[in-house]
């Protein structure tokens, strides 16, 4: 399952990313997403709610019903504190493992 | 597919704001996305079916999202269990309607499997399960007399013998005779004959049943001279007499006496001989020649005292035994008692034969897990790309787990209500098939121990086809994912080696049952073949009952039977008419005690029992010839040979090779029934009790001059004929008719049809078995095209390549059918190794064949091998036919 662990960390990172700069409701993440990281996951985007409600459960994130600017009612999700520190640490572990594999990329096979 | 189905519910109970709540971020999101799509240039239905498209499916992500939120995730309580179940088989649901072929083949597969495995349990269900409907039915005995404590076929007794044994013993609280007994009812319309019993006056206290009108037997009703009485069964009562309550108290005319009606049977009533009419108390006429010691024909059957063990009471009846042959050393020597319960009496030899076949097709439902375990495999294979995506959705492998195996429960669910329905036409269809050859058939139905069954081996099933698949296809992640290239791990090197075992699996498990059904096949052809001492080819047989009243006297029965037998052969069509007491296959016959003249016994007490008995059976002049029996040695009977001549015996080879092994017996006197015979012929044995028994000893004496009233009254006429047997049977009823239109004329049957009922039971387990045997051989077969068609289409680029290098199509098919035969060859050795193991468990029901047979083992596998080849061909020649550059362009 580690591919997958690696695969659902990167997603929430992405969203926690996505809300560190203030509170979105979900489709305006789903914008964000698509529009930053361009194809990075081939999958449905409804993928997105499941990792919402996850995080939301974790602790990660709080959300509470809104009004948009066109004033439809929509959740609007926010970082907590822990979030942030969770963010944090994985933003070192990817880059961490990112710099591991770049290496052995960059390593000439002999 | 957007909330056009209907939404995903939680179970009732459970908060919905939730689920409302969920539902309405989704359907946000899909409205502003929708919305971008149309400023983009979409018109609204093609935006929003883009939208649609790009979220995927949105019940699945709802219900992932209530699950996250699930109000009591980590406690796994009831209720929870239930709420996610029923989601897991909604969701199934949804996916089993996108693939209606996947789910159609799978659950005919499982229903298939399912039925045979219900029909053939509610057949052990009803016979060998179902408890009698008796008191305390385990205490209920039947006495059997044993020669030199081995039960032979030879069990009943003599009524005298039967009160040793009831006055003797401690251990039964009582002991009953009964006998069958086919009187004539004679009333309006033809005269009809009833199936009855004669039973003492305990046989009913015995069996602890109750009546459902009037009572059972008094002690003093089979008491010499006591007013005749009866007891209908309750099919009777309501057939004949409408269930009219006032039955008690009227008389029936059965043989031209007046019998009471005392009782009515309860409608459950099992009799221990098997259906029957009326039951008589010990008729009150009879006397010293019914019930001497040379009439062994009661059964006798008793019930053990409280407290006391069948072993306890065998115990006893052997020190009974022994204590009658110190005290009567002559007469009772060897003579003793097995006691056998009422069930093991009743369906001790068909069990065998039951619980093979209940083996047998579990292994065929084995056979449709393999194939459905397969199909599941294939379709991880496709389902792949779903499962990663719920694995990225968050949830875990044992939750994947748990939802893979309920749809596979669902299915196999499914596949257990068509087995239903299946199991309820195979029982009827078993039911008619083997009626002649099961008994109790009457028990058999669909009872809740049979749902019980079919519900417990469904969900066996679901969990046993499903769970192999459900571990492989969660096993894999997302990077297996991409590292297989899309195909995912079922499809990867452990899913191969998976199927190649499940096909390997099947094919053993086929060669198994063909094997034994190969053996069973075989067996029964050896029956068929076995010489019976007489030809049955186009001989009709009728039976009637010609009545005392109508014929009295000895010699008014005489000139009844030779007068009828004239006008029979006068009948264009019949070449010659006979007739025997008791006709051969029909599992009746009399033995009859006999001694050797010139060695006499030596006590008057010996002269009326005996130590050896032979069948007796009287029979017309013409008997033999029309029979086809072959005379080795003397002569057959005469006209001459009536009562006022010298008595005379025919005797089988059988009794030659025991009596008189060394000197001639023609001309040799010899004692039977108490009358001395002169032996004047002897004739091929004959197999009277089935084509399966060897004949014992046999004599036959001149229907003239028998003096055993009821040898030579009710006798079973046999017409030899030179056309269709059958179309003889409404002359021959013209011609008995016109003589005495009060004679009852039952079982009219060609003999070759007395020969096939005969041996209904072998015939009734070897076609079974061959049926599962053929559904077994079409499961496998299906099994290797399948996995061979999957394991073609993933090799399609190799053998793209190979082409491409100049391989010719000839080369690709060897290839793939090498493949095929190394599953085959696997599978055949662990078949053979299986079937070596098992197939000693028929010898009890192979006739001729060894358990072993080398032959049949040969065939088997050479059959098997060809289909495999042949299933493993098709898939091959598709794979020859690739062109290699569309192959090379699929990577």
């Amino acid at each position: 399952m580690g591919g997958s662990d690696l695969y659902t960390g990167t997603l929430d990172v992405l969203i926690l990313r996505a809300l560190s700069s203030g509170p979105m409701h979900g489709y305006g993440i789903g914008l964000w997403l698509r529009r930053t990281s361009r194809e990075i996951f081939d999958v449905k985007e409804g993928v997105l709610y499941p990792a919402l409600h996850r995080l939301q459960r974790n602790g990660w994130l709080a959300a509470k019903w809104g009004k948009t600017e066109t004033n439809r009612r929509a959740k609007f999700y926010r970082i907590t504190p822990s979030g942030r520190k969770h963010l944090e640490a994985e933003l070192d572990r990817l880059t961490e493992h990112s710099e591991a594999v770049l290496s052995v990329l960059k390593a000439t096979p002999s | 597919m957007l909330f056009r189905r209907r939404p995903v519910r939680p179970a009732r109970d459970l908060p919905t704001k939730l689920d409302v709540e969920v539902r309405e971020e989704i359907r946000f999101y899909l409205d502003m996305r929708t919305q971008e799509l149309m400023e983009a240039g979409f018109s609204a239905d093609e935006a929003l079916r883009a939208a649609i498209d790009a979220f995927g499916d949105a019940d699945a992500v709802a219900a992932e999202c209530l699950n996250i939120n699930g109000p009591t995730k980590q406690s796994g309580s009831w209720r929870e269990s239930m709420y996610r179940i029923g989601r897991d088989i909604g969701y199934g649901w949804r996916i089993s309607r996108r693939n209606p072929l996947f789910t159609a083949i799978v659950v005919l597969t499982l229903g298939i499997g399912i039925g045979g495995n219900a029909a053939i349990f509610s057949v052990v269900n009803g016979v060998l399960i179902r408890p009698f409907p008796y008191a305390e039915p385990e205490r209920v005995v039947h006495l059997l007399g044993t020669q030199q404590g081995v039960l032979s076929r030879h069990v009943y007794m003599s009524y005298p013998a039967f009160t040793e044994w009831r006055d003797r013993n401690e251990t039964l609280v009582d002991v009953a005779a009964y006998g069958g007994w086919g009187p004539t009812l004679i009333g309006v319309g033809d005269p009809e004959i009833l199936a009855g019993a004669s039973v003492s006056a305990s046989f009913f206290d015995i069996l602890g049943v109750q009546p459902t009108l009037g009572r059972f037997f008094l002690p003093a009703e089979e008491a010499l001279g006591h007013d005749p009485v009866v007891v209908l069964s309750y099919g009777f009562w309501q057939s004949r007499f409408g269930g009219d309550s006032g039955v008690i108290g009227r008389t029936l005319d059965l043989d031209g006496r007046p019998y009471s009606v005392v009782g009515v049977a309860g409608a459950d009533f099992e009799s221990p001989l098997g259906r029957r009419q009326v039951w008589g108390a010990r008729p009150p006429w009879w006397d010293e020649t019914v019930l001497n010691r040379g009439n062994r024909s009661w059964r006798v059957i008793g019930r053990l005292k409280p407290g006391v063990t069948l072993e306890q009471a065998q115990a006893e009846m052997d020190a009974i035994a022994q204590w009658m042959g110190e005290e009567y050393p002559a007469f009772n020597t060897a003579e003793g008692v097995r006691l056998m319960t009422a069930k093991e009496r009743m369906v001790g030899s068909v069990r065998p034969a039951m619980l093979l076949l209940l083996a047998a097709v579990g292994l065929v439902l084995l056979i449709a897990c393999a194939n459905v375990a397969n199909l599941l495999l294939s379709r991880g294979a496709v389902r792949q790309r779903e499962i990663a995506l719920r694995t990225a959705l968050g949830a875990g492998r044992h939750r994947l787990l748990g939802q893979l195996l309920t749809e596979s429960l669902a299915l196999s669910v499914a596949g257990g209500a068509l087995g239903l329905v299946v199991a309820w036409l195979g029982t009827g269809c078993l039911v008619a098939l083997g009626s002649e050859g099961i008994p109790r058939a009457s028990e058999i139905r669909i009872d809740a121990t049979v749902l019980t069954f079919t519900l417990g081996v469904s969900i066996l099933t679901g969990i046993l086809f499903g769970l192999a698949p459900a571990l492989q296809t969660t096993k894999a992640g997302l990077t297996d994912m991409l590292k297989e290239g899309g195909r995912g791990a079922a499809s990867g090197g452990r899913g191969q080696v998976l199927r190649g075992g499940l096909v390997v699996a099947e094919i053993a498990l086929s060669l198994v049952l063909l094997t034994g059904a190969g053996l069973l096949v075989k067996s029964f052809r050896n029956l068929q073949r076995v010489d019976a001492g007489f030809d049955a080819e186009n001989v009709l047989t009728l039976r009637i009952a010609p009545s005392r009243e109508n014929y009295p006297a000895h010699r008014d029965l005489t000139r009844f039977y030779n007068g009828l037998l004239a006008r029979l052969e006068a009948v264009p069509g019949v070449q010659a008419a006979g007739a025997i007491s008791f006709l051969p296959m029909t599992g009746s016959f009399s033995c009859a005690g006999i001694f050797r003249d010139d060695r006499p016994p030596e006590t008057q007490r010996d002269r009326e029992g005996r130590v050896v008995c032979a069948e007796g059976r009287a029979v017309t002049v013409d008997y033999f010839r029309v029979m086809g029996m072959t005379l080795v040695r003397g002569r057959g009977f005469t006209v001459a040979d009536d009562s006022g001549s010298t008595q005379v015996a025919v005797v089988n080879e059988a009794l030659v090779q025991q009596q008189y092994p060394v000197e001639d017996p023609i001309g040799k006197r010899m004692t039977a029934n108490g009358t001395s015979r002169e032996i004047v012929g002897i004739v091929r044995d004959v197999r009277q009790l089935g084509v399966a028994s060897e004949a014992s000893m046999a004599f036959y004496s001149p229907q003239a001059q028998e003096r055993n009233d009821w040898l030579r009254r009710w006798m079973t006429l046999a017409l030899r004929s030179t056309v269709a047997p059958l179309s003889l049977a409404d002359p021959a009823r013209r011609t008995i008719w016109d003589l005495d239109d009060t004679i009852p004329i039952y079982d009219v049957r060609t003999m070759d049809n007395v020969v096939a009922e005969s041996v209904a039971q072998p015939r009734f387990r070897t076609l079974l078995l061959s049926i599962f045997a053929a559904v077994a051989l079409l499961l496998a077969s299906i099994g290797i095209a399948g996995v061979m068609t999957y394991t073609v289409s993933q090799r399609v680029p190799e053998i793209g390549v190979r082409k491409a290098l100049g391989a010719r199509e000839r080369d690709i098919t060897a290839l793939v059918v090498r493949q095929g035969m190394k599953l085959t060859l696997v599978g055949v050795a662990l078949g053979l190794a299986g079937a070596f193991a098992t197939t000693r468990l028929l010898s009890s029901m192979l006739f001729n064949v060894p358990a072993t047979d080398f032959v049949t083992f040969a065939g088997v596998t050479v059959l098997l091998g060809a289909i495999a080849v042949l299933a493993s061909y098709l898939p091959a020649r598709r794979a020859s036919r690739v062109d290699p550059l569309v192959a090379l362009r699929v990577e």
